[in-house]
């Protein structure tokens, strides 16, 4: 009899200790989703209070424009675009942590704390000594590259009048030098994990140090390898800050700049809702891939 | 063979070297530059080291940008996320991994769902609620969200707890001691370790946050510091300020360092332990 009724007691408390998570929950997440999937059906217009009848219709209107100029789909292939710096941060990022590994290293907690030292220390101070380096008149960079003799007149890195190549160069090469450093720090590890039993019997084999970084440590690391591409492309998918203070233009609009440029500038709201929801759907389902299939690769282990 | 394998080891390091200066060089270029005048970045732009070390574009920094302003708005969301939100994550997290929820697998899994939902999809109803109660252009959006804690935060506290032995809890219960007096006495010292890890890396994302202040912190008196240093990027299209900019950037960047140099070990660790789990 008292014991049930501690146990109820307990329920109760338990329930109490997880209401603020839940009630946070139920405000900032669950009634902004449903209210941003109706906003998309309706087209509503916060300033004018307008909305139509529910249809497709803002859907539509989303993938009318090109894919080169402005709107949707452009900002889509940008994203994509972007997204470049992924496989080079992988492939460097596996390079360095085999040099890193090597038997008589040293330093290498040096060097890793160095290489890590953008993801924490980047924000908008790093943008900002960028966009110094890269400017066009008075950038280190252009003087470089003009006294060597590689270039005769100043470049347009951060767009305006270049178009959209060169602030997309420099948004990638921004993120290979800030991603390299989380890159490399986990295959460190998961190199150090690899068993030492493994390369000893692949060197009685005679195999070289290159053959079994091919034949044993690639192989072994694919699961490290998955898990950072999707984190990576997860993360990439929602970049936002590099293209709206790095390039001076909209040339380079990721998909989440369109849904703030849109929403919050502009006041389109279901014009930017129904994109939002758009990508919901995508980060979603790549979130879940990543959960079903890391769970199969660990098992397989 | 010994010769060939220390000349690949000298290249390796010569390699490391040149990497690690590429990646420290904008650092010190930020700090160079805002020891320089304004003028000598604009007209001298290949003078690397400032000709005089001139500490006023520190002076002006604080006195033009209103340093002082973003310093405060930042510390005072950087106080909410680093003590209300752990708390609160903590609290529920006890809840999950030491108490009789009823349906608990049920609600996790739906909590965590809403770790897959992007920002940007919340992002217009959430401010229209704001705009609602009226409180864009304050501090409250970014302060009133910390009470209802992290969903990632409790996650990682409840997966820690999991490892805390449950007889601890059932003893101290046949005491007669309540369940927050046991989550407050028992659990929390037992998990220091982890509150830590997850109080600097809640300090390390409310300093660095700009995306969330851009959307609400629209006034002067409101503005963080990294709202700030753009403020003022963005007023002048010239550089005659930048050494100013880039004295507020050094000083932003600071508190990031000490932390980083003082808890690196945290960052390292906790990133390849989720790694390596996948």
């Amino acid at each position: 009899m008292r014991k049930s009724k501690l146990k109820r007691k307990e329920r109760l408390v338990s329930l109490v200790f997880v209401s603020p998570l839940f009630i946070g929950f139920i405000i900032f997440t669950l009634i902004p989703l449903i209210v941003a999937i109706i906003y998309g059906f309706i087209d509503y217009m916060p300033l004018r209070g307008t909305f139509t009848t529910p249809s497709f219709q803002v859907y539509k209107r989303l993938f009318d424009g090109s894919f080169v100029t402005t709107g949707f789909k452009h900002a889509i292939f940008n994203t994509l675009i972007l997204m470049l710096s992924i496989p080079i941060n992988l492939l460097l990022g596996l390079g360095l942590s085999a040099l890193l590994t090597q038997k008589n290293m040293k330093g290498r907690t040096f060097f890793r704390t160095v290489l890590y030292l953008p993801a924490v220390t980047g924000s908008v101070a790093i943008i900002l000594v960028w966009k110094l380096l890269f400017n066009e008149t008075h950038g280190l960079v252009n003087i470089l590259l003009k006294n060597l003799g590689i270039i005769k007149e100043n470049i347009n890195w951060l767009g305006i009048t270049s178009g959209s190549a060169y602030p997309r160069f420099v948004i990638i090469l921004k993120n290979i030098w800030g991603g390299i450093g989380g890159v490399t720090i986990l295959y460190i590890a998961g190199i150090l994990n690899i068993p030492k039993v493994l390369y000893e019997a692949a060197e009685i084999d005679g195999a070289t140090k290159f053959r079994q970084f091919i034949s044993i440590t690639i192989p072994l690391l694919s699961p490290i390898t998955f898990y950072q591409l999707i984190v990576s492309v997860i993360g990439g998918l929602q970049s936002f800050m590099d293209t709206q203070l790095l390039s001076n233009t909209k040339a380079t609009q990721t998909i989440v700049y369109f849904i703030y440029d849109n929403g919050i500038n502009n006041y389109q709201y279901g014009y930017a809702s129904a994109a939002s929801v758009l990508f919901a759907i995508v980060v979603m389902v790549v979130t879940i891939a990543q959960f079903k299939i890391s769970n199969k690769l660990v098992y397989k282990e | 063979m010994n010769k060939k394998i220390s000349i690949g080891l000298a290249l390796s390091y010569l390699l490391l070297i040149v990497i690690s200066i590429t990646t420290i060089f904008p650092y010190i270029w930020m700090v160079l530059s805002s020891f320089k005048s304004g003028i000598d970045i604009s007209t001298h732009p290949k003078q690397i080291i400032p000709k005089t070390i001139n500490f006023s574009s520190y002076v002006d920094a604080f006195r033009r940008l209103n340093l002082w302003i973003g310093i405060k708005n930042t510390l005072i969301i950087v106080l909410f996320s680093t003590t209300i939100s752990p708390f609160v994550s903590a609290l529920g997290a006890f809840a999950f991994s030491k108490l009789a929820l009823p349906r608990k697998r049920l609600l996790l899994l739906i909590l965590l769902s809403s770790m897959m939902v992007p920002y940007a999809a919340l992002m217009l109803p959430q401010f229209q609620i704001w705009q609602k109660l009226n409180l864009v252009g304050t501090l409250w959006p970014l302060i009133i969200p910390c009470f209802f804690g992290s969903v990632l935060m409790m996650f990682f506290f409840t997966q820690y707890m999991n490892g805390v032995p449950t007889e601890l809890f059932e003893a101290a219960t046949i005491d007669g001691a309540g369940y927050f007096r046991q989550f407050i006495e028992i659990m929390i010292p037992l998990i220091k370790p982890a509150l830590s890890a997850q109080i600097v890396f809640s300090f390390v994302g409310a300093w660095n946050d700009y995306f969330i202040p851009s959307i609400y912190l629209n006034k002067l008196e409101v503005r963080t510091l990294q709202l700030q240093l753009l403020s003022l990027q963005q007023q002048q299209n010239n550089l005659i300020d930048m050494n100013i900019v880039m004295a507020g950037s050094v000083i932003s960047s600071i508190p990031m360092l000490i932390v980083f140099i003082l808890c690196q070990k945290f960052f390292i660790e906790s990133l390849a332990i989720t790694g390596i789990k996948g």
